[in-house]
């Protein structure tokens, strides 16, 4: 298959997996060569052609989300990823109680804690829906977290700082750890899933080779 | 399943007997008819996405416009469920393009949908005949 970025609509196909790209890719340039012949320009037929498909990170959601529901592609939350949720929740939870029991708590290291409770709330959200679109950014936000608490969990000039500035308890930044680990892990397992499969499924319908 | 005579059917009755004047098929029912449609095409052949788009436009006149990805989620689907199958072909320039046709699978499946519509359309007709005579 030709590598998507010599292409007009690189840009617009480049986070899709690679056989729904090569399939919208070819409605986009029918639609292109189409607003060319009707005498448009170059740039004009290019965006007439976006507008006639209509958003495709979108459309390749959902084509996604289709198959996942046909039982095609993994979707949904497994028992593993349901587990996750639930560790994110009740650590982003521990961390705010921490906040409220603190006698003298700066704003800063409230900051931070509320913040880093609201991360582990989002993560958990976006675990359910990334499996259709690109999850690289909340993967190297959970491996992200998972680093940064290993640093503060190994690290021993930090170690005051994170326990009476954050007040987070070893305990803790050791359940951040592991949940960032294995979230990110998880994710990006499941990502590879899915193109493994489409890419199978393409196969057995007789995808040519590259 | 072959598209009727837009001049026999309940929307066209609908636009000219009710005065309406030309119009937009509404994104729920394109939602709700695009299967039975992707079937209908598929009947004749194979055919792939911008073909099968351009062939509806030009059944209903241009009143049917399937966009923001009305069409390609019901492929997959469809792919899915066994109803479909799709393979890799190339286009007149070479460009790789997918192509679906019908499996023995929807050919029951198709006859359904088509009573069901048939009964649908019935009903809307008669209701209509009697508003509008």
């Amino acid at each position: 298959m030709k590598p998507i970025e010599r292409h007009p609509f690189a840009a617009e196909l480049r986070s899709l997996p690679p056989e729904v790209a090569a399939e919208l890719e070819d409605h986009l340039m029918e639609a292109l060569a189409a607003g060319l012949r009707a005498g448009l320009g170059e740039e004009e037929a290019r965006q007439a052609a976006l507008r006639s498909l209509g958003p495709p990170d979108k459309i390749g959601r959902a084509c996604l989300r289709e198959r996942s529901r046909a039982g095609e592609v993994p979707g949904g939350l497994s028992w593993a990823g349901r587990g996750m949720v639930v560790g994110w929740l009740a650590l982003g939870a521990w961390s705010a109680t921490r906040v409220c029991q603190a006698t003298d708590p700066s704003h800063a290291s409230l900051a931070v804690v509320t913040g880093l409770a609201c991360a582990c709330v989002t993560a958990a959200l976006w675990v359910r829906r990334a499996t259709g679109r690109a999850p690289w950014p909340l993967v190297a936000w959970s491996w992200t977290l998972a680093v940064a608490a290993a640093a503060g969990l190994l690290g021993k000039p930090w170690q005051p700082w994170v326990r009476d500035g954050l007040g987070l308890s070893p305990t803790s930044l050791a359940a951040m750890m592991f949940l960032g680990a294995a979230s990110g892990t998880w994710l990006a397992t499941r990502r590879w899933m899915v193109m493994r499969r489409l890419a199978r499924s393409s196969s057995s319908a007789g995808s040519p080779a590259s | 399943m072959r598209l009727r005579d837009p001049i026999k059917s309940p929307l066209h009755t609908l636009k000219s007997k009710a005065c309406v004047g030309w119009m937009k098929i509404s994104k729920d029912l394109n939602a709700a008819s695009a299967r039975a449609m992707v079937l209908g095409i598929l009947r004749d052949g194979e055919s792939y996405g911008y073909a099968m788009i351009q062939r509806i436009k030009e059944l209903s006149s241009g009143e049917v416009e399937w966009t923001e990805g009305t069409l390609y989620p019901v492929l997959h689907r469809l792919e899915a469920e066994g109803l479909v199958s799709a393979r890799w072909g190339e286009s007149e320039t070479g460009r790789k393009r997918k192509y679906y046709r019908l499996t023995t699978e929807a050919r029951p499946v198709m006859e359904d949908d088509r009573r069901q519509w048939e009964a649908v359309h019935g009903v809307l007709q008669r209701l209509w005949e009697v508003r509008c005579a």
